[in-house]
């Protein structure tokens, strides 16, 4: 892709690489290109219309959302369509992410009328499966600072290797293919320790499968000449849950603070109703289940706690903060919090059926 | 820590520093295709 991005005349390599992009996802995932070039007109349609009214940019983020659930919900329940072929909704969590994020942004005023940008835009390969989700204004600057410079194409093929690494090394086979194997051969499932640990290596699983798709798509963007946002910040370092939600996932934690967490703050003056509407739309991005309604409450819950313990200002509360000790407790802490979420939410989640 | 390897990035001249990030690339590229052969091979599979 590098290659094709750098060895056509400059006119032509953009949309060389947006072609390349949606000849992908129209191979691999029919229905989720024809849903995205529906999605993508009607949102360029609204965001440009000469009467510009909320109302229409509200039916925007209405269609963008329900067809997001819909195609979840036929992929999900392996609903078939008579149409022939596999049904893979590709990319679609993070297209409708950024087409919410155009129409809202549109509607403020940030963002110049250009067809063809927003078409790069949309069809910008590395980030459209599992990148992260990134700002049209960020891109656009990109798309124009962009030249050949050898330095960054060998830091983005040194990503790349660092990111795969990651996936298949780290994730594939030392996380997955030892540990967990492992720790079914181990005596004791039922104990509380067991659920800890596969709890454990499930996050570390998830980290290095996530993070490392990532760096790849931050690789192949540099490849390209367009850097994109960083998506993780060393998440298992975070002193606090407000910390690791802004270190774990950033482009997604930041698109629910926008456009989540403010408005509903806006509205309904109420941090732990904030709080949860942004963690379970989080959790609904994962999966469309009840399952992640309730990771969602539990971690706003946790959220919503962290926060009342940081504006909290009496002596004894800055005696603990000038301590070493206090922030390796509140790191081990977090840990401790974030891996008990499966194991809790499991017993509950079991509770019920 | 950091100061441990601060000392030995000042130390080691920039064509080492290269030349010892080189081996270390050429050996991540080693271990991935060492657990591609182990492993199923699922490539890309991203469900979102």
């Amino acid at each position: 892709m590098s290659l094709i991005a750098w060895s056509l005349p400059k006119k032509t390599q953009l949309p060389a690489v947006s072609l390349l992009g949606n000849l992908f996802v129209l191979w691999f995932a029919p229905y989720a290109f024809v849903a995205m070039s529906i999605s993508a007109c009607l949102v360029y349609l609204i965001s440009h219309a000469k009467s510009q009214k909320g109302h229409w940019v509200l039916l925007g983020v209405g269609y963008c959302i329900s067809q997001f659930l819909l195609l979840r919900f036929l992929q999900e329940h392996s609903v078939d369509l008579g149409l022939g072929g596999s049904f893979s909704v590709l990319g679609v969590a993070y297209f409708t992410c950024r087409d919410v994020h155009y129409l809202v942004e549109s509607y403020k005023g940030n963002v110049r009328k250009n067809i063809v940008t927003f078409w790069y835009y949309q069809s910008f390969l590395p980030v459209m499966i599992a990148g992260p989700i990134n700002r049209y204004h960020e891109f656009e600057r990109e798309i124009q600072r962009r030249s050949l410079d050898f330095d960054q194409i060998s830091k983005g093929i040194e990503r790349i290797i660092y990111g795969y690494a990651k996936v298949t090394v780290l994730g594939n086979y030392l996380i997955e293919h030892k540990i967990q194997s492992y720790l079914t051969q181990l005596p004791n499932q039922e104990s509380i320790l067991h659920s800890w640990l596969v709890s454990l290596a499930d996050w570390a699983y998830l980290y290095a499968q996530f993070s490392g798709w990532s760096d790849v798509a931050i690789g192949f963007s540099l490849c390209i000449g367009i850097k994109v946002s960083e998506n993780f910040n060393r998440p298992l370092s975070s002193k606090s849950l407000v910390d690791f939600w802004k270190r774990w996932h950033i482009s997604l934690s930041s698109w629910c603070k926008d456009y989540v967490f403010t408005p509903a703050l806006l509205i309904t003056r109420n941090l732990f109703i904030a709080i949860s509407l942004s963690m379970v739309t989080m959790g609904l991005w994962h999966e469309s289940s009840l399952y992640y309604i309730f990771w969602g409450i539990y971690h706003a819950i946790g959220i919503t706690l962290c926060r009342l313990y940081m504006k909290q200002d009496n002596e004894i509360v800055e005696y603990l903060r000038q301590r070493f000790w206090w922030s390796s407790f509140t790191r081990a802490l977090t840990i401790f919090y974030l891996i008990n979420a499966s194991v809790f939410i499991g017993l509950f989640y079991d509770g019920l059926y | 820590m950091y100061r441990f390897f601060g000392l030995i990035d000042r130390a080691l001249p920039n064509n080492v520093k290269q030349f010892i990030k080189g081996v270390w690339l050429y050996l991540l590229v080693l271990m991935i295709l060492y657990a591609l052969n182990t492993e199923s091979a699922d490539f890309i599979y991203w469900n979102y």
